[in-house]
């Protein structure tokens, strides 16, 4: 009983850290996206849209899930990128839609952050570089250069969320399992260390 | 909750205030590419690192370079917190304990380690288990020596648990940096010192699956290394390339064997090596330190000889011998300290900051023993939060939180390309942050990134420019044939971030000119046959790319970043670079010259490469620039290094 006790306690010592550490990486994050917005704001109103595209970039590197900062910050950016577009300045507009589009995939866990605008970011950018080959003479026409662009662009090339998940998972439980096993000495621990080893190697060979 | 967790969150909560916000300068990018991809680094490929690494980038905040980032800080805080208790147990005072922690977390090494993307917080914390755990060992020993047999069954159980322990954290630790096992030898003396019974042969071999256990964490590079998995700095498709890369054979005299079999030759060097360690110990911690370190170090001898021996036998082996493998001439250049001096030894820093808390706790027992009753109380405590007071050192000199310097500068490179180019990039920052930006961030993926082609590897050399995705759009660049790609590059399609060298091993084909912050690549004219392979007008076109540049970059990062970071101070004056380019761009008469004009010479402080002193006459256009660019070399030409004050 003191020994469930005892866990119980340490359990919920191990929690109150965790929300602790959570915590002071929310309050870091925030205070650098409530930073950078302002000065993206503040840089648009007097035109220095250079910066501005840096400030809202840093919003949505200090990624908060649901944060509306990030949300505002897009916005703008594809209201300069269209902005942009309307006045012919094309690397500039990509230069917008790739930071958004970089953004989402650099802030990526179990999902991409803004996934839903993927699409509409990739037709942005390969429409604007087709334009741009046709102009070099680096591709025969528009669609052969769009349809170049979006090859690239669809593809991903990172490893399998699921399997990667595995990996990690099964390495932590090998990891701890083995550290039981020293302190406890209980057979079962060895099995499931044995087991989360083979699991850990199926997972990296997988992903 | 209690002491340890706020000493934890505390120092946490420090190092997460000034933590890199993004990717930064050496191995950043490709350790934090090389966990995105689980795949391998550069040898010996550190996967218990990389392991951890992947565990933090499910983390749903920042992005991946600040959550790879996170995990140096949370080692450091757990290192600080080991050696809390430590001391603690050793002296029984808070405020001792507190001393060596606050004065361990503002030094310049431990304190910039712990901000970044690296391992070496991993590795001190492993190693500071390891210490911590056979220091209490030796430490308690003496108390022990009557015990009933029921206390001694429990001991020796205790006993099987610590071996069991330090086998496998010896074993996790060939997984990670291999100055952890340096750790192993002052454990073997403390074995020997605390005169345990031979272990029985089913411990033995216990012990030595454990150490096994830890060890196969280097399966990893076995089945994430090979060629079909899409990043790996080093590949890894047999048991040869396994052994290479686990031991950094590859490296040459350089390799974990070579160092440790003959890096002790050379008699002379120790004295060297040792001043070196001194000038790293004294720069950190200053000069007043060693006063406490020797008060601490008499009070060890005379409490617990062995202890002593322990503790001073581990601070020397990761102190001057160290030095002696890794820096063992004479310091001259900032790379010396910045790459060696300022990483490999914050084990020692810490060992250094356990023995100073011990000396603390001299003083202040001479305070209470001299009946200063206010003052016993109030002046220790007071004192062992006073370190806190050099935070402010580092907010101006290890402040990444405000250094973007190694993000902007790579996203830069790619931003100012023309679609569908090439660009050959040289050196660790280009290549890595690199690899980051284009593999995890999938930035201007229309952009081919060949890495240091005198490399000779291959693999190497695609990483950003895997044939599955661009052998179809460059497949004249998976040829050796030059003469097929130079349609392309006559194209203006070949860039690179250093420029083609008059000796250089491409100087025979290309030629190079400056063009805003990367370097445009010509075929020479030899190689240019048909006319029709020559793109627009060379002047016309190097004036709209330069003019297009400039819409694109942004250099305020070069005067916003409080760090004495080296690599960054070399990058920025490509920023000046550009600034120059574009203000002889605005020197013509048509924008209104004012009648001065001043000599300047461009530097390359990444490549190396100078132009001649040249002369740009004022304008009203090009004024703006030539004044960035002055203020962007006066604000990165700091003489610091931290390091470098001191002297």
């Amino acid at each position: 009983m003191a020994d469930i006790v005892f866990s119980r306690k340490r359990i919920k010592g191990i929690c109150i850290i965790a929300l602790c550490i959570i915590g002071i990486l929310l309050l870091r994050l925030s205070f650098d996206q409530l930073h950078s917005y302002s000065n993206g704001v503040e840089d648009l109103k007097k035109g220095n849209y250079n910066n501005a595209v840096m400030y809202f970039e840093r919003v949505l590197h200090a990624h908060i899930p649901f944060s509306p900062l990030e949300g505002k910050a897009k916005n703008h950016l594809i209201g300069l990128a269209s902005g942009f577009e309307k006045e012919r300045e094309y690397e500039q507009a990509l230069l917008c839609y790739e930071t958004i589009r970089t953004s989402g995939y650099l802030t990526r866990h179990f999902l991409v952050p803004g996934s839903k605008d993927i699409p509409f970011l990739n037709d942005r950018i390969a429409s604007i570089k087709a334009q741009l080959l046709v102009k070099d003479g680096m591709v025969k026409d528009f669609k052969e250069g769009y349809d170049q662009q979006m090859g690239i662009m669809d593809k991903d090339y990172s490893p399998s969320v699921f399997w990667s998940l595995v990996a990690v998972a099964a390495f932590w439980a090998y990891i701890g399992f083995i550290v039981l096993w020293i302190f406890k000495r209980r057979a079962i621990y060895a099995c499931v260390f044995c087991l989360a080893f083979i699991a850990w190697l199926t997972g990296l060979y997988m992903a | 909750m209690n002491r340890y967790h706020l000493i934890f969150l505390l120092s946490f909560a420090i190092f997460i205030c000034f933590l890199t916000p993004d990717v930064n300068t050496g191995d950043g990018g490709e350790l934090a590419t090389a966990a995105w991809f689980l795949g391998t680094a550069h040898p010996s490929s550190y996967p218990l690192y990389l392991m951890i690494g992947k565990t933090f980038t499910f983390l749903p905040l920042g992005n991946i370079a600040f959550r790879i980032a996170i995990v140096s800080a949370l080692f450091s805080s757990l290192s600080l917190t080991l050696i809390y208790w430590l001391v603690l147990r050793l002296t029984t005072s808070n405020s001792a304990a507190l001393f060596s922690v606050t004065s361990l977390l503002v030094s310049y090494s431990y304190f910039t380690q712990s901000v970044v993307v690296k391992f070496y917080p991993l590795n001190l914390f492993l190693i500071l288990l390891l210490f911590s755990l056979w220091a209490i060992l030796i430490s308690v020993k003496r108390q022990v020596s009557s015990i009933e047999r029921q206390d001694q069954i429990s001991i020796q159980r205790r006993n099987e648990q610590l071996l069991y322990m330090t086998m496998f954290i010896a074993g996790l630790i060939t997984a990670n940096h291999h100055t952890g096992i340096i750790i192993l030898c002052p454990v073997a003396l403390a074995w020997i010192m605390a005169k345990e019974h031979p272990p029985k042969l089913k411990t033995v071999l216990i012990a030595i699956a454990l150490l096994l256990s830890g060890f196969l964490v280097n399966a990893y590079l076995i089945f994430r290394g090979s060629s079909h998995h899409f990043f790996n700095a080093v590949h890894i498709n047999n048991f040869t390339e396994f052994h290479e890369v686990l031991t950094r054979a590859i490296y040459g005299g350089s390799g974990t064997i070579d160092v440790a079999t003959h890096g002790f030759q050379g008699i002379a060097s120790y004295w060297q090596s040792f001043k070196n360690f001194l000038s790293i110990v004294t720069s950190n911690f200053s000069s007043f330190y060693w006063l406490l370190f020797f008060t601490g170090a008499f009070w060890l001898a005379r409490k617990n000889l062995k202890l002593f021996i322990f503790m001073i036998v581990s601070l020397l082996l990761y102190g001057p011998l160290l030095a002696k493998l890794t820096l063992g001439s004479e310091i001259k250049s900032e790379i010396d300290y910045y790459i060696v001096a300022h990483q490999y030894f914050i084990p020692a820093l810490s060992f250094f900051a356990v023995i100073i808390g011990t000396g603390f706790y001299q003083v202040e027992r001479m305070l209470k023993a001299a009946r200063l009753k206010l003052l016993s109380t109030l002046l220790p405590a007071i004192f062992a939060i006073f370190p806190l007071v050099f935070i402010v050192s580092r907010a101006t000199d290890s402040n990444f939180r405000t250094n973007f310097v190694q993000y902007q500068i790579a996203k830069d490179t790619y931003s100012i390309l023309p679609s569908d180019s090439v660009i050959m990039t040289f050196g660790d920052n280009a290549i890595y942050q690199g690899w980051y930006l284009k593999l995890v961030g999938r930035y201007r993926e229309d952009v081919c990134q060949i890495s240091s082609p005198s490399q000779k590897k291959i693999d190497w050399m695609f990483q950003g420019c895997n044939k599955k995705i661009y052998g179809s759009i460059f497949p004249m660049f998976y040829s050796s044939n030059f003469t097929e790609m130079v349609p392309m590059i006559a194209k203006y399609r070949l860039y690179g971030t250093d420029p083609v060298k008059d000796t250089g091993a491409y100087n025979k084909y290309l030629s190079s000119s400056t063009l805003s912050i990367d370097y445009l690549y010509m075929p020479q004219a030899a190689f240019v046959k048909n006319r029709n392979q020559r793109g627009e007008n060379f002047d016309s076109f190097f004036r709209k790319r330069q003019l297009e540049a400039d819409k694109l970059i942004n250099c305020s990062v070069c005067l916003s970043h409080f760090t004495d970071d080296f690599f960054s101070r070399q990058l920025c004056s490509i920023y000046s670079i550009h600034l120059t380019n574009m203000a002889r761009l605005y020197s013509d008469r048509s924008y209104h010259r004012t009648g001065e004009k001043v000599k300047v010479q461009i530097k390359d402080m990444r490549s190396g490469y100078s132009q001649p002193l040249f002369t740009v006459y004022v304008t009203e256009k090009n004024r703006p620039y030539l004044e960035r660019a002055t203020h962007i070399s006066r604000f990165n030409q700091w003489p610091i290094l931290y390091f470098r004050e001191k002297e």
